[in-house]
């Protein structure tokens, strides 16, 4: 199977530095349970973004890199990258980290080159020439979905671990530079600040009536029933 | 520059219409309880019979009902509404009794999106076809992991920018990280907005009267999806760090089968201490704390753990903990929403007695 | 006639050990190349061997005089009989009176050999051939008495008696025990860590070709020839094994069966030993053949199998280099080792924080962070233990010291990034070299005297495993300041209490840098009830927490620091003292009713006047 991994140029959520999205290197390590890894390509249009190289410690062994400004939109050098590779499988994480981090790359990729999307992979097996992906919903629960053969699938954090980072393959990778296609990115005017962090709402249900209480020698039954009054708006619904 | 509007920011920090107007001009996003002495007579429905626009608010519905989040999106579409446009919501088909919830949470008019099954190909492009038909100025997705997903897929198919995962809203600013959430982008609220759960306001004012509207008219094509089946969950085999709810035993708990027994009970996934793992009692891969399973659940619930700091450490962002121990000046106690100081064995079996 | 031909017998055998030294060669050479320096090495072989092996071998002075009596009487009887070739000293009466006694000797130290294993062979000793060599020392000893003090067909026969003792001897050279007196001479002139000697606290790791074609070990031939030649020299008395805290702990790591696994892989062979397995797991393993990696990642590099082993091995050194070749090339670190690398290397510290949070803990401190080109004179490196919301309280004590001396001291902050400690030992070298450039770079900048440090591994990495990347400075531990402070009478202490504590040595200052008498002075202040655990200074008890243990978590049938308070435990001291950020965390992660765990720090804070 032909897969490439979409790779986006990460950063470190605490200290800003170039840091690989870890999603992505799930998604790396999903395509090699799959296919070997020679037939696996990583796909970055932009800059030779260190996160982006990093990628290459984590089992990659190819990087193409379509070189554009990082601030145009990538998606028109991808879907021309993706016609010229015709892979049968393009996988993406779920959001990037370090750019707009809106997942929404992905779609238009899907919507561009008509192919099939499916989102939030945990599992990808071959299904004859479709695929049969587990998909993960939220609380532990699981969606089997089969999907039409060639398709985009965005990889959830629930998905296997990523392949342990080893400097000899981070520094033996393989990597295409390409010029990319120049493209305005969609006009957003938006203003940049500084994340301040805003308080979650407190929702009604999760203030039961016993919160920050201490029960001092209940009688076993007594607090076997604060602990259930407690815990039902948690129980699996 | 960004117009103000201030009529529409006052409706945005309503918090309650009654029994008196309550605004929360801060804005910190934190609501209060719903009035406890609300109204005896029921307060005649708002009708807003020519709206002035409109606002889409798209919801999960999950099982036909209306959950918390749902509820935050129909409040969005109703801050960007204000009083004279209408919010119509966009569901899956609801139970009997849904349609009042939709206007109690703030929903003028009702698309009943006809999709029997999971397929959120059609449903996008219902959506996108409603789009058309109906050319609301926003459209509010939930940014849950359905949510998100029409809500991208409804962006591609319509060519349009998606501004995801919003922390706060207004009618003339909506804000949302970016940048691995080092920075935050502010804009004039876009046509398609996904908000992240709890953090926008559900609407508690008077509840509006939500009148149905016909389905988009799309012929269906055959999509990429060819089939979709929902698995059971067992809370035994969720991992232990994607488990909503867990139960840990610790030193103080001597009968492990019976705790195993509640677990399953409770439907919540068993964990331990690492002392109980030392001594083999449950097996290594049970172990919450910096050296085994940091969680992510929404409750955690520890039998005779005393709270070593290393423990601690796992389950640092679980926000309602309900500790059981002997010990009143153990670090757990501190750290519990609910502290029951009492026999954690003892505790144990007077549940599995209820369940 | 006799006499003759014992003469004969022992040039023969002579003749025997150079085929046999020159077997041992062979296998020694398909190892990676090493400068060495013979002629200096050659030079101080005496001095190792007497002073520094000696040292070793006397903690155990029952073994001491077992080794005195039969190496010295082997040795001394076998060298007069290959003078004795001379004919005036053929002729002396006296001369070979000389010889029977050192045969005498020799008889005496076969009979102590034997004793150590029978009737009751302990656990740390190995069995196999060793079984045999009191049968060959006594045979070559007592035949070597008899041909020299009885005459005519006796002394023949004691001719005929040493003749076979001596050639299974000389046979035990290449399969055997008496390889490490081979090999055990030869690694002490050509030590591949030449500076551990005469007292010296050389410790560091040497840095690593990351361009090389093999990062690390891979193969045992690409352990250094030296390296090779140091495990031969193995005689597996079993002192690393009784050292070994992961061993104590059941953890599958013997120290003793790790450098025979080293001889194995070496040798088509294969295995001959006999002793303690790794504790849990079957034997071979794929890592060279013949090791599992949890062995390796059992390790906690304290070192204490090196401090005890007599024939200087440096049973750390090859684990790091093992690591490295996993790490590096496989990306095989267990557990949340590759986490923390992570962490390490995209946020500068072990546990991925934002940089400005190495301040957090000292929020209302108003400390001095230096700028690029500022200057002062103690330099305080805070460590990663800063991170530590129970650990910062240790540096606001130590601080608050600092501040009642009335020092010049201020803090890097932000801008200072883990010393690269737990990347080093995990085996990612890469890691390490890019936080070690960064922080000489960091310290390139200002200007200081000295740096003070409460992180022994900080302490060990700043003032010995810098200078490799140009970075030479003095760096001192929180509790040599300590000292040194209430020696100038820069700090008064109140009374001593009565509180009865117990020292526990971080293994990165006591055996890495030789430093115990300090905090005991320092202690000696603040309780008259200092009590001594049975494990401490330089044979001391690591707590589990270093090498990079506790996140590669390796499971045993115990865990470290338990056993370690226990220890403590049972020297009746209702509080230990510690001085090392990993030693709290470890000592207080123990639960369950235990003695307090207090840095010397806070303790000497406390007592301020």
């Amino acid at each position: 199977m032909n897969i490439i991994v979409l790779l986006s140029a990460g950063r470190d959520p605490h200290a800003g530095t170039p840091r690989p999205v870890p999603v992505e290197l799930q998604a790396i390590a999903l395509a090699l349970r799959l296919a070997p890894a020679t037939t696996i390509t990583g796909l970055h249009a932009g800059e030779p973004d260190p996160s982006v190289l990093d990628a290459l410690g984590h089992g990659l062994t190819t990087l193409t890199l379509l070189l554009t400004n990082p601030a145009n939109d990538p998606l028109a050098a991808l879907a021309a990258e993706i016609d010229r590779a015709r892979p049968d499988l393009v996988l993406a994480g779920r959001r990037g980290r370090g750019g707009t981090d809106s997942g929404l790359l992905p779609y238009r990729l899907a919507r561009a080159r008509a192919m099939p999307i499916a989102a939030d992979a945990i599992a990808i097996e071959p299904d004859g020439n479709d695929l049969a992906i587990l998909q993960s919903l939220p609380r532990g629960a699981r969606r089997r979905l089969t999907l039409a053969r060639p398709a985009i699938v965005t990889i959830h954090e629930a998905a296997p671990p990523a392949r342990a980072f080893a400097y000899r393959a981070r520094r033996n990778g393989t990597i295409h530079e390409k010029p990319g296609i120049p493209a305005p990115s969609p006009t957003d005017n938006h203003e940049i600040r500084p994340y301040r962090q805003r308080p979650r709402l407190i929702a009604e249900t999760t203030q039961p009536t016993t919160a920050g209480h201490l029960m001092l020698a209940p009688t076993p039954e007594t607090a076997a029933a604060a602990v259930l009054a407690y815990v039902e708006q948690f129980r699996r619904r | 520059m960004i117009r103000r509007d201030p009529r529409a920011e006052r409706d945005a920090m309503v918090v309650s219409r009654t029994p008196r107007l309550r605004l929360d001009r801060t804005h910190r996003g934190g609501t209060l309880l719903a009035p406890a002495g609300a109204p005896v007579t029921a307060p005649t429905p708002i009708h807003i019979a020519e709206p002035t626009f409109l606002e889409f608010a798209v919801i999960e519905a999950a099982g036909g009902a209306l959950n918390r989040h749902d509820r935050q999106v129909i409040g969005a579409a109703r801050t960007l509404a204000g009083r004279d446009a209408a919010v119509v919501v966009l569901t899956p088909p609801l139970a009997a009794q849904a349609p009042d919830a939709i206007g109690t949470a703030g929903g003028d008019r009702t698309i009943t999106l006809p999709t029997p099954t999971y397929d959120p190909e059609r449903n996008a492009q219902l959506i996108a076809q409603a789009i058309i038909d109906h050319a609301p100025r926003h459209v509010v997705f939930p940014e849950s992991a359905d949510g998100g997903d029409l809500a991208r897929r409804v962006a591609a198919l319509t060519d349009a920018v998606l501004f995801a995962g919003a922390e706060s809203l207004t009618p003339t600013q909506v804000i949302r990280p970016a940048q691995a959430g080092r920075v935050e982008l502010r804009a004039t609220p876009p046509r398609l907005i996904s908000i992240a759960p709890d953090r926008i306001a559900p609407y508690h004012g008077t509840p509006h009267a939500a009148d149905p509207l016909p389905a988009p008219d799309v012929a269906a094509t055959p999509g990429g999806i060819r089939a979709a089946t929902t698995l059971a969950v067992d809370a035994a085999t969720i991992p232990l760090d994607q488990a909503p709810l867990v139960i840990a035993a610790g030193n103080g708990v001597t009968d492990f089968a019976g705790f195993l027994d509640l677990a399953r009970a409770l439907g919540a996934t068993p964990g331990a201490s690492r002392v109980v793992c030392d001594a083999g009692a449950l097996p290594r891969a049970l172990q919450v704390g910096a050296s085994g399973t940091v969680l992510n659940a929404e409750c955690y619930i520890a039998l005779g753990i005393s709270g070593a700091p290393q423990h601690l450490q796992g389950i640092g962002t679980v926000e309602h903990i309900v500790a059981i121990n002997t010990d009143l000046h153990a670090a757990i106690i501190a750290r519990a929403g609910l502290a029951i100081i009492a026999d954690a064995q003892d505790v144990m079996q007077a549940l599995r007695a209820m369940l | 006639m006799a006499f003759g031909a014992l003469v004969l017998l022992a040039w023969l055998l002579l003749a025997g050990v150079a085929i046999q030294a020159a077997r041992l060669g062979l296998l020694w050479r398909h190892g990676a190349g090493a400068s060495v320096d013979w002629l200096g090495g050659l030079r101080a072989l005496p001095r190792r061997y007497l002073v520094d092996v000696h040292a070793v071998v006397a903690r155990k002075p029952a073994s001491s005089v077992m080794h005195q009596a039969i190496a010295g009487g082997l040795l001394a009887a076998t060298a007069l009989l290959l003078l004795a070739a001379i004919p005036a000293l053929f002729a002396a009466a006296l001369y070979w009176l000389l010889i029977a006694l050192a045969f005498a000797v020799a008889l005496f130290g076969a009979v102590l050999v034997r004793r150590r294993r029978v009737p009751v062979r302990p656990a740390s000793l190995s069995a196999g051939a060793f079984l045999t060599l009191p049968t060959y020392l006594g045979a070559y000893a007592a035949g070597g008495l008899i041909a020299t003090s009885l005459p005519g067909v006796a002394g023949l026969l004691g001719v005929a008696v040493a003749a076979f003792g001596g050639i299974g001897l000389v046979a035990q050279i290449t399969g055997g025990p008496m390889r490490h007196a081979v090999a055990g001479a030869l690694h002490l002139a050509a030590h591949p860590r030449p500076a551990r000697f005469a007292g010296s606290a050389a410790s560091g790791l040497a840095p690593l070709d990351l361009d090389a074609t093999r990062l690390g070990v891979g193969t045992i031939d690409d352990f250094a020839w030296n390296r090779l030649l140091g495990f031969d020299a193995c005689i597996q008395c079993g002192r690393c094994e009784e050292a070994c805290p992961a061993f104590a702990a059941g953890q599958p790591l013997n120290p003793k069966a790790l450098i025979q696994d080293f001889c194995a892989a070496n040798r088509k062979d294969g295995a001959t030993y006999a002793g303690s397995p790794h504790p849990g797991i079957a034997s071979p393993g794929p890592v060279l053949g013949v090791l599992h990696g949890e062995t390796l990642w059992s390790c906690t590099t304290c070192r204490a199998c090196v401090a005890a082993c007599p024939m200087m091995i440096e049973h750390v050194d090859a684990v790091i280099d093992i690591r490295r070749n996993l790490t590096l090339e496989h990306g095989a670190a267990p557990g949340k080792a590759d986490a923390a690398l992570a962490a390490l290397r995209y946020a500068g510290n072990t546990g991925g924080f934002a940089p400005t949070q190495r301040l957090d803990f000292a929020a209302g401190l108003k400390l001095r962070v230096l700028a690029p080109g500022e200057a002062v004179d103690t330099l305080l490196w805070l460590g990663d233990g800063a991170f530590d919301r129970r650990y910062g309280a240790t540096l606001r004590a130590l601080i608050g010291i600092m501040r009642a001396a009335g020092l010049d001291f201020a803090v890097l902050g932000p801008a200072e990034r883990d010393c690269g400690d737990l990347a080093r030992r995990l085996g990612d070298e890469a890691g390490f070299a890019r936080l070690a450039r960064a922080n000489v770079a960091l310290l390139g900048t200002i200007r200081f005297t000295r740096i003070v440090t409460a992180d022994p591994h900080a302490l060990h990495v700043l003032r010995q495993e810098y200078q490799a990347f140009g970075g030479h400075y003095t760096v001192v531990h929180h509790t040599a300041l300590i000292d040194e402070l209430i020696t100038a009478n820069r700090i008064t202490l109140g009374p001593a209490s009565d509180t009865v504590i117990t020292y526990h040595d971080p293994c990165y200052l006591g055996r890495y840098n030789r430093e115990t008498a300090a905090p005991r002075r320092v202690l000696a202040h603040l309780t008259g009830r200092a009590v001594e655990m049975a494990r401490a200074r330089e044979a001391s008890f690591c707590c589990g927490g270093g090498g990079g243990a506790p996140v590669t978590d390796i499971p045993g049938k115990q865990r470290i620091p338990d056993l370690r308070m226990e220890q403590a435990r049972e020297t009746g001291a209702s509080m230990v003292a510690v001085a090392c950020p990993g030693c709290t965390a470890m000592l207080e992660g123990v639960v369950g009713p235990r003695p307090l765990v207090r840095d010397i720090a806070e303790l000497v804070h406390e007592a301020l006047q």
